[in-house]
């Protein structure tokens, strides 16, 4: 099935919408919920894939897929942002406790 | 924690690490958990020790509990191959002499030689063979002899022709009588064992039966001597009738005479009369008798005398009459007569005796048993077996003598003591007779037929301290001295010094002090700090082992109470506490109470009770039994279950052949079978006493009985009733009769009703009491509980009292047996702990589960995290290569 260059262009804004929201999720730390939109920019990515290249754009739609990708690459950092801290704590969590962990593993269960 | 089953090898994040290591912190708590759980179980280990120590002193206490163990005697014998003894708690401390003349032995009867172990003697028919045991009464051991012939008093016997046992009897032509042949076998006695009787030599009782008027002629003369002295005498010329005649011999002998004068001189008796024809002279002590009519003148010159009719010529006469020998053995051992000719002697060449006139009498305190032999085992072997199968108190054996007929049954009683010869009756199952052949071979009855042969008589041990003749039924004697157990070993004398045992007593009071030192010690190191290694001990300041150890202290700081002696103090005998709560011993001071107060150390550190009624014995106490004296008070005696004939037992009771009565003894509600057994009475017939014996030893000898203890007695009582009481008293005690077979049991007890036994009552200082048999015992609750006394005898009413005390090792004993109670101190204690870990154990569980959740949960979240940041990834990578595409193309 071939693609428009309409359809095209709304895939990526729809794509666009989703990004967004992953900045929101992944601000919430609602990880599910980032989980099931990335398979949803999954789901048109590989849409695209398969159509994209016999597109060509006009200049204008060429315009409104540049940003919808620059925005997209925007969202893609935030949510990278958002879970650096997070992964940082996690970091710190795991070299102080190292030696706790060891004790309990001595004792084991009883 | 579970790894998961995500591979994170694609993705941007280690997945596994990330989570182990985040659980690492979730699970801190459980670490604490651990190290209380870790913190109880040292405590726990820690009264393990303690309990332990307890334990260890506990079982040190457990030998000074009883008083009688601090009076310990000793008793030494001077010569221990003679004797050996042991003083018990009633002995009185001396010098005793001991000299054994007999060791105590018992019966053993041999019966003639059987061709073949195996082969059936007689016909097999049912036989009941019975033993019963008793003494044998007034009956030599030994051989009659017979008459000596007339060459041997005339002529004698020459030397050789008789030895005893072995040893050879010194007989020349002198030993012409009995009497004289008497006094050669006892010059030998020493050395063979053998005594000789001689039996009364008496003139024939025919000797008169005709006896002619004495006539003498012109030149006639006519006396006649008996043993030497002259009866009567005629001159010459007496016409018959006018002279020597039967009446006239008779008033010579009529009392008083010189005549009888001068035999009784000589040691002959006259019996009958020369009228009568049965004048007979008598020498007791078995020297001849020698009867003689000299006759003088010229032939014929005299007639009629002894033997002769009136007017037949009489050429004079010489009657010698002897007699026999009875052999004694000493030790009623067999007798073997040999020599070249004992037959001179009245005896006959080899080995043997027997009881001559002996009496049997039962002893009723022996039981008796049956064995019933038929055509399944009528042989030596088969008897053998039956007889030891019975168990009734008889070993058979079969040695073999190699002889012709060489198999011979062994009967040997079990038990030792005059009391325990052997009678063995035979019985068929009436109206049949028992078997002939086995009756010949067995039967044996010390006042009766002797078809076995008494090898080795039944004997008690003889013995005399310090001059006082005792003597015992085995060779363990009790009570010949008060409190002490003799046993004799050897024929001897020997010392026996019996002594306070001094060093046993100070080696229980230092093992006392030792056991309670060893506890604190272990206590002090569980509680205490320790300022070297800065450690406290694992129960430093744990209320259960401080009251433990303040229990202990108080206990041994209160006098001993009940008994009232002079002794209630343990720094009296120099025990104190020093300064770090270690007991010490003075053993000056100990030593001086020693010397004083010896035999009431006891009562310092054992139980000990007194009652003041000698039919009243102190039994036991518990730990719940309180010190004191409490009044005895008796509302019921203990009784037996018996059975009395309703009327007074005949003269003579016959029991019939084949008698088995059913025998229900203590008998239970319901009813039990091993409290019935069937007796067999041996059948004869008895006198009233012998029926009482016969039927106690046959009932006692039922195996079924005597395995659990349950007896009889019986007796005739003050009406000649005839009383079967169990042994037992009290309310489980009980006895009954019922008929099988023979003779009835009406027959002997009429219709007698039997009676059931009561159990003791009463009350103990006031307080109730269970009654059990002679038992009473103070009830639960109160101050008497567990005071258990016998009341053996006397009546119902007062009885005196009863003062109960506990001295320091049978109450520390009994305060260490609460704390080591399933209920006690320390397992409450312990119990707790072990809760306490169970449910930290329990909590680390369920923390443990909730981790497990949290785990499963980050990881499902980490795994998706994963997965979306690659997928990101691979959306960026596009996005950036279309923005590329994009710029190069505008």
């Amino acid at each position: 099935m071939m693609m428009t260059n309409q359809e095209v262009l709304s895939v990526y804004a729809a794509m666009g919408e989703l990004t967004g929201q992953m900045v929101s999720a992944a601000g919430n730390a609602d990880w599910d919920r980032l989980e099931a939109l990335e398979q949803r920019v999954t789901a048109h990515v590989e849409k695209l894939k398969a159509n994209e290249a016999a597109i060509e754009l006009d200049g204008e739609q060429r315009q409104r897929k540049v940003s919808l990708i620059r925005k997209m690459l925007d969202d893609d950092r935030k949510v990278r942002d958002l879970t650096m801290p997070w992964m940082a704590q996690l970091s710190r969590l795991i070299n102080s406790t190292g030696a706790e962990r060891r004790l309990a593993n001595a004792y084991g269960g009883v | 924690m579970a790894t998961s089953g995500v591979s994170s090898s694609t993705g941007v994040l280690d997945v596994n690490g990330i989570v182990s290591q985040l659980m690492q912190a979730e699970s801190r708590p459980l670490a604490n958990y651990d190290k209380k759980t870790a913190a109880f179980q040292a405590t726990l280990s820690a009264y393990g020790s303690l309990s332990g120590a307890i334990g260890v002193f506990q079982s040190a206490l457990g030998g000074l509990t009883k008083a009688s163990d601090f009076k310990a005697l000793s008793a030494i014998a001077g010569d221990a191959t003679v004797l050996s003894a042991s003083a018990g708690a009633k002995a009185v401390a001396g010098n005793y002499n001991v000299n054994v003349q007999q060791l105590a032995q018992a019966q053993t009867l041999t019966s003639a030689g059987v061709a073949s172990s195996k082969s059936a003697i007689g016909l097999g028919a049912r036989t009941t063979l019975s033993f019963q045991f008793g003494s044998i009464g007034s009956g030599n051991f030994g051989l009659n002899g017979t008459a000596l012939g007339a060459g041997v008093l005339s002529s004698g016997i020459g030397n050789g022709a008789l030895t005893i046992n072995g040893t050879a009897i010194a007989t020349d032509s002198t030993t012409s009588s009995a009497r004289a042949l008497a006094e050669a076998i006892n010059a030998k006695s020493t050395t063979t064992g053998v005594t000789a009787t001689a039996s009364a030599a008496s003139s024939s009782a025919t000797l008169f039966a005709t006896f002619g008027d004495i006539e003498t002629g012109a030149d006639g003369g006519y006396t006649l001597s008996v043993g030497g002295v002259q009866i009567a005498a005629q001159g010459a010329g007496v016409l018959a009738g006018n002279g020597v005649t039967a009446a006239g011999i008779d008033a010579a002998l009529a009392d008083p005479s010189p005549v009888l004068t001068a035999l009784t001189n000589a040691g002959i008796t006259v019996s009958g009369t020369a009228a009568a024809g049965d004048l007979q002279f008598t020498r007791a002590d078995g020297a001849n008798v020698v009867v003689q009519e000299t006759v003088t003148g010229s032939p014929a010159a005299v007639s009629g005398g002894i033997g002769l009719a009136p007017g037949a010529a009489n050429g004079g006469s010489t009657v010698t009459a002897g007699s026999s020998i009875v052999l004694s053995s000493t030790n009623a051992s067999p007798i073997t007569v040999g020599g070249s000719n004992p037959a001179l002697a009245g005896l006959t060449a080899g080995t043997g005796g027997s009881y001559l006139s002996g009496a049997f009498t039962q002893d009723a305190t022996l039981a008796s048993g049956t064995v019933v032999i038929d055509s399944t085992n009528n042989s030596l072997e088969g008897i053998r077996d039956a007889v030891n199968k019975a168990n009734i108190g008889v070993t058979a054996t079969i040695v073999n003598d190699g002889s012709a007929n060489p198999y011979h049954l062994v009967f040997t009683a079990t038990a030792t003591g005059a009391n325990a010869s052997m009678k063995i009756s035979l019985a068929g199952t009436d109206p049949d007779p028992a078997d002939a052949a086995l009756e010949a071979l067995l039967a044996y009855d010390p006042a009766g037929a002797q078809n076995l042969t008494q090898t080795s008589a039944a004997q008690d041990t003889k013995l005399s301290v310090n001059g006082i003749a005792v003597s015992a039924h085995s060779n363990n004697v009790s009570e010949a001295i008060q409190g002490v157990s003799l046993t004799v070993t050897k024929v001897g004398s020997s010392s026996l010094n019996i002594s306070k045992n001094t060093s046993s007593l100070k080696e229980n009071i230092n093992g006392f002090v030792k056991a309670y030192n060893d506890l604190t010690g272990t206590l002090k190191k569980l509680t205490a700090y320790d300022p070297d290694t800065k450690a406290a001990g694992p129960l430093q300041g744990d209320a259960t082992a401080q009251s433990v150890q303040a229990q202990l202290r108080r206990m041994l700081g209160t006098s001993v109470t009940g008994i009232g002696g002079s002794l209630t103090t343990l720094s009296q005998i120099g025990i104190t506490f020093d300064k770090t709560g270690t007991l010490s011993l003075d053993s000056g001071k100990l030593q001086k109470a020693i010397d004083e107060n010896f035999d009431e150390i006891g009562a310092l550190f054992g139980a000990i009770g007194n009652t003041t009624d000698n039919q009243v014995s102190f039994v036991s106490s518990t730990s719940a039994t309180k010190p004191g004296t409490y009044a005895l008070s008796i509302t019921q005696m203990a009784t037996q279950g018996a059975l009395q004939s309703d009327a007074a037992v005949a003269p003579t009771t016959t029991i019939a052949s084949d008698t088995s009565w059913s025998v229900i003894l203590n008998d239970t509600v319901p009813s039990s079978s091993s409290n019935i057994a069937t007796v067999t009475i041996p059948a004869g017939d008895y006198t009233p006493e012998e029926l009482a014996k016969v039927l106690q030893s046959s009932i006692n000898g039922i195996a079924a009985f005597s395995k659990k203890g349950a007896a009889v007695t019986a007796s005739i009582d003050a009406d000649g009733k005839l009383v079967l009481s169990s042994s037992k008293y009290g309310s489980a005690s009980n006895i009954a009769l019922a008929d099988v077979s023979g003779s009835t049991v009406d027959s002997v007890f009429g219709a007698a009703t039997p009676t059931a036994g009561l159990d003791v009552a009463g009350t103990l200082g006031g307080h109730a009491v269970i009654g059990s048999g002679q038992t009473l015992t103070g009830a639960a609750g109160s101050e008497v509980e567990g005071l258990k006394v016998d009341i053996t005898g006397g009546t119902t009413g007062d009885r005196g009292t009863v003062s109960f005390s506990q001295g320091y090792a049978y109450q520390l004993n009994n305060l260490a047996t609460t704390f080591l109670a399933k209920s006690g101190l320390i397992s409450s204690r312990t119990d707790g702990i072990n809760k306490s870990i169970k449910d930290i154990a329990s909590a680390r569980q369920k923390f443990a589960d909730k981790l497990d959740d949290i785990e499963a949960r980050y990881r499902k979240q980490y795994t998706a995290l994963d997965v979306t940041l690659s997928q990101m990834q691979t959306t960026q990578q596009y996005l950036s290569q279309q923005l590329a595409a994009l710029a190069a193309n505008s």
